[in-house]
């Protein structure tokens, strides 16, 4: 048996062997008990551990900033208090555990207070105790730097050059427009059809800024119903309204000092935009039912589908809401106007569906790639992934055939109308691929259905038209 | 005087620490003696001087080891003397406690030097 097993009180507890090494001070002055403690404490062959008896002499070590000091109050040449001040100052991120004789209250909850992080009376039980304690604060190390490595790889998820694929201008462009909004505190706009990445760049601009450690809120417009939107977004008091029985914190609130994305701007209604536009001037809000104004500091980032400025004109949007919010306005582009970025996005959203279902990597057949090229996708980027991890599951080898790559049957003429503005010409040529592409290229067939010449349909495609 | 305990200390919890590790063990009784031995001294000079507040200090900052040794007796006697208030020390009373305590201390030094 280890003498890890021997000792520790939670031995039925497998050891944590992702703990690395961990440094411990221990002063007392009591040559014997410091001895004692060091002694016990050794048993666990993590720990590297050092008696100090007096605090001048753990002040002249506190360069080499332990993970853990445990400090008798009573010292000879110091008070233990002032001892705990100094190591606040000069090492803040140590942990101070106080052994003392002395079990008075108020002493204990003063030091508390100072920053220590517990107090223990020497008695019977005192070095299990500590045992235990220095254990709960090696584990809190332990999780604070997990959480710290997954924020960095999150931040590194959303490397927007990893995060946003495409190799065409527009994308380019954008590259360049996160990168600008990330160095500062400005308020971005993000404009762009339904699926083509708004929170993706929203979470990147955030997690590429100095703002990447604390929250990213996003919010959904069009998703609460309005009677609740006021009270989500700005939190309400204790006794606000009918049902409102403790308070609550609202988005703003919670995305102190981080970003808050409110993503489908554009639905909120025109009573709500008001109060917003309040909130944005004067950097501070009022809960609902409250009387405290509690400032804020956070980064505002909007999205929409909507042409906002059209949105002004119509008077369903306030025009001076509309350029608080503007900030660095970021357009994403559909994906049918990016088709240099079809193919590259297509093998990313293959491969990654691969890797996360252990299949073998698929290549497409040309045949494939000229299919989704001519496709208009008015779901855009969200319709194209879709599209593609169908089509990996229905393929049969490692090619993935033209006839893998399945378009939503329930595509309606609604469905083009909702891509966006296009000309006369446009709008034919989408409608002539929609049907080519459910009835399998039969070009009679289909120039039958469209009442048009099967002769049109093959100049079309001969001039690459379709 | 008061017969001492037949049993002055238990070295239970000093073997449990040491856990196989005589040397260490040897170590901790004779720093024990040691420590023990200077407290007394420094407790009969404040004595003399009928210094009583340092004495409570030293027998606060010698019960933590006292209690390793499994010396019950004198911790007893410790408590008393710590709980007794300044302004009421009745210094006959205080001197029995006191010379009882240095009669079980002397004690345990004597044993403890035998191991």
């Amino acid at each position: 048996m280890s003498t890890w097993e021997k000792f520790s009180p939670w031995s039925s507890i497998p050891k944590p062997e992702s703990m690395s090494s961990f440094s411990i001070f221990i002063v007392e002055d009591d040559k014997f008990y410091g001895e004692y403690l060091k002694h016990y404490l050794s048993s666990n062959p993590d720990y590297s551990i050092q008696h100090f008896l007096t605090g001048k002499e753990l002040i002249a070590n506190l360069h080499r900033k332990p993970d853990v000091i445990t400090l008798d109050y009573s010292l000879p040449d110091m008070n233990g208090a002032l001892v705990l001040k100094k190591i606040r100052q000069y090492c803040p991120d140590t942990q101070v555990v106080i052994v003392s004789g002395q079990k008075d209250i108020s002493t204990a909850l003063d030091l508390l207070k100072d920053g220590a992080y517990d107090y223990i009376v020497k008695e019977q039980d005192s070095r299990t105790r500590l045992w235990n304690v220095i254990l709960r604060i090696r584990e809190n190390r332990a999780l604070k730097n997990q959480v710290e490595q997954l924020q960095e790889e999150v931040g590194r998820k959303y490397d927007f050059e990893k995060a946003i694929i495409g190799n065409s201008q527009a994308i380019r462009t954008i590259y360049s427009l996160i990168e600008k909004a990330s160095k500062t505190n400005i308020n971005v706009s993000i404009t762009g059809e339904t699926g083509t990445g708004k929170e993706l760049v929203a979470k990147a601009i955030h997690y590429n800024s100095s703002r990447r450690k604390k929250p990213f809120v996003a919010v959904n417009m069009s998703a609460i119903p309005r009677d609740l939107l006021e009270s989500e977004l700005f939190g309400y008091e204790k006794g606000a309204f009918t049902g409102a029985d403790t308070r609550k914190t609202g988005k703003f609130e919670e995305a102190t000092e981080g970003t808050l994305f409110l993503d489908e701007i554009g639905d909120m209604n025109i009573a709500i935009q008001a109060k917003l536009l309040r909130v944005i001037q004067e950097r501070e809000l009022v809960r609902i039912g409250g009387k405290d104004t509690i400032p804020l500091d956070l980064r505002l980032i909007v999205a929409t589908h909507r042409d906002l400025k059209e949105e002004v004109s119509n008077g369903t949007f306030r025009q001076d809401l509309y350029y608080r919010l503007l900030g660095l306005p970021v357009h994403l582009p559909p994906l049918r106007e990016r088709t240099n970025d079809i193919l590259i996005l297509a093998k990313h959203f293959a491969e990654a569906f691969c890797k996360e279902n252990n299949l073998h990597m698929v290549v497409f057949s040309s045949e494939a790639s000229e299919k989704l090229l001519r496709y208009p996708y008015p779901g855009n980027i969200r319709e194209l992934k879709a599209i593609i991890d169908l089509a990996v599951v229905m393929s049969n080898g490692k090619v993935l055939s033209q006839e893998d790559i399945i378009f939503s049957q329930s595509s309606k003429p609604s469905e083009f109308l909702n891509a966006g503005e296009m000309t006369l010409d446009e709008y034919n040529r989408l409608i002539i691929k929609s049907y080519l592409d459910k009835y399998m290229d039969d070009i009679p067939l289909v120039a039958k259905k469209l009442g048009i010449g099967k002769s049109t349909l093959y100049r079309m495609k001969q001039n690459d038209q379709i | 005087m008061e017969k001492l305990p037949d049993k002055l200390f238990d070295l239970s919890e000093l073997r449990t620490i040491a856990s196989g590790d005589n040397d260490f063990f040897l170590h901790m009784v004779s720093l024990f003696i040691t420590q023990n031995e200077e407290a007394l001294l420094e407790i009969r000079g404040h004595f003399d001087k009928r210094e009583f507040a340092a004495i409570q200090q030293i027998l606060h900052k010698m019960k933590p080891s006292i209690g390793v040794m499994g010396i019950t007796a004198a911790t007893e006697i410790i408590k008393q003397i710590e709980e007794t208030e300044l302004h009421e020390i009745d210094e006959s009373v205080f001197s029995v406690l006191l010379l009882r305590l240095d009669t079980i201390l002397k004690e345990v030094n004597v044993q403890l030097r035998l191991i």
